[in-house]
């Protein structure tokens, strides 16, 4: 076994506390892995696989070059998020002894979400920088595109399950929807082009703001947004809402998904 | 070792969507009846504690249920209780308790389930 190599499962490991924990100490997480459709489950752990896969491809937390490498670090970053909640649920008492296997496994499951991207991550958010750099700069718009979906979908799903998000729809007006949407968008431009982070992208001298707002701003946003779609989808929050409610679920969940995605710009 | 490591993250993802498919598809969940055991009865300084664990049949997850004790003299109730249970996941045990001015021993004690919510 090479040394580097456990380094970096290690690293691993940190990124998928660090990334799990808000939603491993969230309540109600626990009880959408037992009681969430099984189907709807199925659809969130497939549609996790292929980001999980372009995350190892573009920063992964080891120097992988090739796509099976990649597919191969998706599941080391499985298995280490599984270890990790399996673990720690059991430490905190959430796995119940008599509980079935149907509902261990739901619980964990929904922990390997942010956990797998947080192991993933680990790599670019403490690892050596360099390689990866280049490698993003290579992805290219279908790069840029990826990286806010996972973003988007990291968030959301750290979001999603808390019962706010619904309430938060509730309490707001149509005009207060509207403006929430407007700002959603307006941050996830400011945060990619005018906020200074590191990792800010500058806009292209040959194009104009309208340009570069619609190609990446306004394309990012309806990611995000049907990104936050597909998560209230699978944690079955639009169910039997109207379709007005559902709209204001979906920017409620919005805020998150954009911000996770305009933020993924800029760390990945 | 990679290859190991990532050998045991493909096998538990297949076999967690094969788990997930087999469960799906026994159809939609259906609740059904709900049967309590006593599990002890405790005296303490001012009440009869009596644990109770509660097995779902149903394949339902319920969410909030109302759980009712009674002791009956007869057909007299001499003391009541209620309590409730966050979730009860289908095929699943979960365990509670309720304090009883009156000696459940010396009567009949009766538990039931009153109702839920689908979560």
């Amino acid at each position: 076994m090479n040394r580097d190599y456990a380094t970096g499962v290690a690293r691993a490991f940190g990124g998928a506390l660090l990334f799990s924990l808000p939603i491993l100490m969230t309540m109600e997480t626990w009880s959408l892995g037992f009681a969430m459709d099984r189907f709807r489950l199925i659809a969130l752990m497939l549609a996790l696989l292929p980001v999980l896969v372009g995350l190892a491809y573009y920063s992964g937390f080891e120097d992988t070059t090739l796509l099976a490498d990649a597919v191969l670090d998706a599941f080391v970053a499985i298995t280490v998020t599984t270890a990790m909640a399996a673990a720690l649920l059991s430490i905190f008492g959430v796995l119940d002894r008599n509980a079935d296997a149907n509902e261990w496994i739901g619980k964990i499951a929904v922990q390997a979400v942010p956990g797998s991207i947080g192991a993933l991550l680990a790599q670019s958010q403490f690892g050596v920088r360099g390689e990866e750099q280049r490698k993003r700069r290579e992805g290219g718009d279908f790069g840029e595109y990826f990286f806010m979906c996972a973003g988007a979908l990291f968030l959301a799903a750290n979001i999603a399950p808390t019962e706010e998000v619904v309430v938060i729809a509730h309490k707001m007006s149509p005009w207060q929807t509207l403006l929430l949407a407007l700002l959603s968008l307006g941050i996830m431009h400011l945060f990619v082009y005018a906020a200074g982070f590191r990792g800010q992208h500058e806009r292209p001298q040959d194009r104009t703001f309208a340009h570069v707002f619609a190609k990446f701003s306004l394309n990012g946003y309806l990611l995000a947004a049907l990104i936050s779609v597909f998560i209230c989808w699978a944690f079955g929050r639009l169910d039997g809402m109207s379709i007005e409610e559902s709209v204001q679920t979906v920017v409620v969940l919005g805020l998150p998904a954009a911000i996770g995605a305009a933020s993924a710009r800029l760390v990945l | 070792m990679e290859w190991i490591l990532g050998g045991i993250g493909a096998v538990l993802f297949l076999s967690a969507i094969a788990f997930l498919t087999v469960e799906g598809l026994r159809g939609d969940d259906r609740p059904d009846a709900i049967s309590f055991r006593v599990e002890e009865i405790i005296p303490t300084n001012d009440a009869f504690l009596v644990r109770y664990s509660a097995q779902n049949s149903g394949t339902q997850t319920l969410a909030d249920l109302q759980v009712r004790a009674e002791v009956f003299d007869g057909t007299t109730v001499v003391d009541e209780a209620e309590g409730t249970l966050d979730f009860l996941p289908g095929q699943s045990q979960r365990s509670g308790g309720f304090y009883l001015r009156e000696d459940p021993r010396k009567y009949r004690l009766e538990i039931r389930a009153e109702g839920y919510q689908e979560p």
